[in-house]
């Protein structure tokens, strides 16, 4: 599968005509998003509906509705407990050279042998094999 | 009530859809327009509608993938300025671990 970093789920949001493009080309039952992303997103959305101003709550309170329809549309995958043994393993060896959500994003990958689709490649270099990653943003489909 | 709407130019034209509601789409020569025309599409459809819920006695197979791109959801965020600060706050708060 393609998992998505939330750069990516960003830019499908947007609109972006690259990544529209790489779309077009694969099957949506191939694309997911892995939970720790969704927790990402929906944590923005809470904090904001949470601490809005009175003239800013109910645009906050209903983006929060929206988003949670968007993340609906996609493929879940869960951080399980497999996961958590590989990212034992990951926080080991890396320590703290690298952000623990990538770690996460990369335990999910390195289970389920899944394609990370990220803009920040750097960020997964040395946490993932170059077959295993990919930018959908900044390099045109083949 | 708000509704997104997402304004695409076609062939001179500017076409008008709502995600929330699929099966609304309305086209005309201007953007005004568009929008003019697809309030008056949504006011339609929505005093036709009865919003109810339901229960339903099933639960979805386990593992079952979504396959049909949702395609009204790209874009869906294009003009919304708190998207962007939204992944900003996601990268910045991406940290290594702390014990």
């Amino acid at each position: 599968m393609y998992l998505w970093d939330s750069n990516i789920l960003r830019y499908f949001g947007e609109g972006h005509p690259t990544l529209y493009r790489h779309v077009q080309r694969v099957l949506w039952a191939d694309i997911a998003i892995p939970t720790v992303v969704v927790a990402e997103v929906l944590r923005g959305r809470c904090e904001f509906a949470l601490k809005a101003a009175p003239e800013k709550a109910a645009l906050a309170h209903s983006l929060l509705v929206e988003t949670q329809k968007f993340l609906n549309q996609f493929n879940v995958v869960l951080f399980n407990d497999e996961c958590a043994k590989v990212l034992e393993e990951l926080r080991r060896h890396h320590k703290t050279h690298k952000k623990y959500a990538d770690m996460m994003i990369t335990a999910v990958a390195k289970v389920g042998k899944h394609v990370v689709v990220t803009r920040n490649l750097k960020d997964f270099h040395g946490l993932l094999p170059q077959n295993q990653l990919a930018n959908w943003i900044d390099i045109e489909p083949t | 009530m708000k509704y997104t709407i997402m304004l695409k130019e076609d062939n001179g034209h500017i076409q008008a859809t709502v995600p929330a509601l699929p099966e609304c789409v309305v086209k005309a020569p201007t953007r005004s327009e568009a929008i003019r025309t697809i309030r008056k599409a949504i006011s339609d459809i929505i005093s036709r509608t009865e919003i109810i819920q339901i229960d339903v006695n099933a639960e979805p197979k386990s593992g079952t993938l979504l396959h049909d791109t949702p395609w009204e959801w790209c874009g869906a965020f294009k003009n919304d300025p708190t998207w962007g600060e939204l992944f900003d706050d996601i990268e910045r708060r991406r940290t290594p671990y702390q014990e």
